[in-house]
């Protein structure tokens, strides 16, 4: 399933049938068919090779495939997955008057775009995100028919489609709208009003002011917001983990000090090995973990390692004298300046826990809390 | 039948729960409904909007085309205002008055009213006000649904219902609040 952000945040009524029976526990009949050994590994893509030619005759024969023909032959289209619902919107949910191939399985039906090129002067692709069938087909083809979409410029060759995209690139009149106001600005999002990770943010920036900027290597989080103003105290956000190892990476580069700020949650995810490796080093690194007992990010989830974060650290090898608990709030600033000052200055692995609970989450329990007292 | 509605407002004023709302009442009397929002951390405090369309037939499009818009529900003017590009010419803005201001460059908000007031198919209303006379100052959102309400193309009685079903598990005392605000936002549309 190729997921695009538009498809992930859109809902819609659904009709319900009657639920499968969950599928028998079988095992496989090779039993070491997923051992990829090299040996067997070879023999597997082998197999898979094999495959092919029946996966391709399915993505022509399944149905899932769709090409549907239209009287206006100038221009021919491929199309797949929301896209499709923006190029039928231009057409009032009716007829289309060109004819298209709706792709709704892989690998790409190679008869139907044979059959579409034979027929058409231009091809049209119109999909979301990444140009990848168009891409394909530049390949699949190789007869010198004109390919339209993102690479020609038709389609912006970045961002997000919509049904006036889609009707520009067909050349249909799009209708006049309402001007933009200019008195209007930006709204980005921000940390909550009281939360722990601003108090964190202004003591880390303090500590770090002696320093140059760039040193903060950071995670994917609500703190993720600590890239923007007033904070713009964490310069990186890759992947989950990424932090503690770019910080580890950077330090035995030579860019010291070095730091890192991730979550609870998203150390449990994937930090403690990047922490692992660091200790085993001995990097010269300081890690913040932002407790807040919660996975706030995604609505107040449970945090796997709630209570337990010290000792994880402990276990992973983490000195004692260097795992340092900090209550991010503003009368504590300067003795939480004092601390983080002193773990950068050490030259080996430093974890503080800034340790304070999610603003959301403690309004919603003492909510409760009332009411249960009602 | 056919509704295109922009719902909008800031992270945190309650934009997913009007679209519950309208959401619910069109499922009861069997309308397609399609839903596009943002959500997750890009909500704390920044714009959020809500592409929302009801229709008697099947709905190609999960957003609504630049100019297509009937209405725009807004719970905040700057809000309302930044969306009139969706608008049809024939399209209703309805607005909450209160300003929601974490931003240091929020722009007077007497020219932000005075910009909205150039569509003449506006419904402004403090529904912050309004919420508060009800004692329940977190539904100013449902105030401003109560507004919008005539609109909609849905009964009354049906938005009471989904009312009911999406606060029902937070206790009568929820219901019964958001209940009034819908009415108080109605009867202020109707004087």
């Amino acid at each position: 399933m190729r997921i695009t952000t538009r498809l992930a945040h859109s809902h819609s009524s659904v009709n319900t049938s009657e639920q499968k029976a969950q599928n028998q526990i079988k095992t496989p009949e090779d039993s070491i068919q997923y051992v990829l050994l090299p040996s067997n590994a070879r023999k597997r893509y082998k197999k898979l090779l094999a495959s092919q030619p029946s996966l391709e005759e399915e993505s022509e024969n399944s149905g899932y495939n769709k090409f549907v023909d239209g009287k206006d032959k100038s221009l021919g289209i491929i199309v797949s997955g929301i896209a499709y619902n923006y190029l039928l919107e231009n057409f009032d949910g009716g007829e289309i008057p060109f004819p298209f191939i709706k792709i709704s399985q892989y690998p790409l039906p190679k008869k139907m775009i044979e059959k579409l090129c034979d027929e058409c002067n231009e091809i049209m692709v119109i999909e979301e995100g990444y140009p990848l069938i168009e891409e394909s087909i530049s390949g699949l083809l190789g007869r010198g028919i004109k390919v339209r979409g993102r690479f020609d410029g038709s389609i912006p060759r970045d961002g997000e489609l919509n049904p006036n995209i889609v009707a520009q690139a067909l050349g249909l009149e799009t209708l006049q709208s309402n001007p933009v106001s200019d008195i209007i600005v930006g709204r980005p999002p921000s940390l909550c009003d009281g939360c722990p990770h601003a108090d964190t943010f202004r003591a880390i920036n303090e500590a770090m002011a002696e320093h140059s900027k760039g040193r903060n290597f950071s995670d994917i989080g609500c703190y993720t917001l600590g890239a923007l103003p007033p904070y713009q105290s964490i310069n990186s956000c890759v992947d989950m983990g990424a932090s503690i190892t770019m910080a580890k990476g950077a330090a035995d580069a030579g860019l010291l000090p070095s730091i890192s700020v991730i979550g609870d949650s998203t150390f449990t995810h994937s930090g403690i090995t990047g922490l692992l490796d660091a200790v085993n080093d001995k990097s010269p690194i300081t890690i913040f973990i932002l407790d807040n007992y919660t996975t706030a990010m995604t609505g107040g989830q449970f945090s796997p390692a709630n209570g337990r974060i010290e000792e994880i650290c402990k276990g992973v090898g983490v000195e004692a004298e260097h795992i340092r608990i900090i209550e991010p709030l503003k009368k504590n600033h300067n003795d939480n300046v004092r601390i983080i000052k002193e773990e950068v200055a050490y030259n080996g692995v430093s974890v503080i826990i800034p340790r304070r609970e999610c603003v959301v989450t403690l309004t919603q329990k003492s909510k409760e809390k009332k009411k249960a007292k009602q | 039948m056919k509704k295109d509605i922009i719902i909008a407002g800031v992270g945190g004023q309650g934009i997913v729960s009007i679209a519950a709302v309208i959401g619910y009442a069109s499922v009861e009397v069997g309308l397609f409904l399609k839903q596009s929002e943002v959500h997750g951390m890009s909500q704390r405090g920044g714009e959020v909007y809500s592409h929302f369309r009801l229709s008697d037939k099947e709905i190609a499009s999960d957003l609504i085309p630049h100019g297509k818009a009937d209405l725009i529900i807004s719970v905040e003017p700057m809000e309302a205002l930044r969306y009139m590009p969706m608008l049809n010419s024939e399209g209703w803005v309805i607005t909450n008055t209160t300003p929601f201001i974490n931003i240091p460059n929020y722009p007077e908000v007497e020219k932000v009213i005075s910009e909205i007031k150039k569509y003449t198919r506006n419904i402004t209303v403090d529904a912050d006000k309004i919420a508060k006379v009800l004692k329940s100052p977190k539904s100013a959102n449902i105030v401003i649904l109560g507004c919008a309400s005539p609109y909609l193309g849905l009964e009354y009685g049906k938005l009471e219902n989904a009312i009911k079903l999406l606060f029902g598990r937070k206790g009568e005392d929820v219901v019964n609040a958001n209940l009034a605000a819908l009415k108080a936002g109605r009867e202020y549309k109707n004087k």
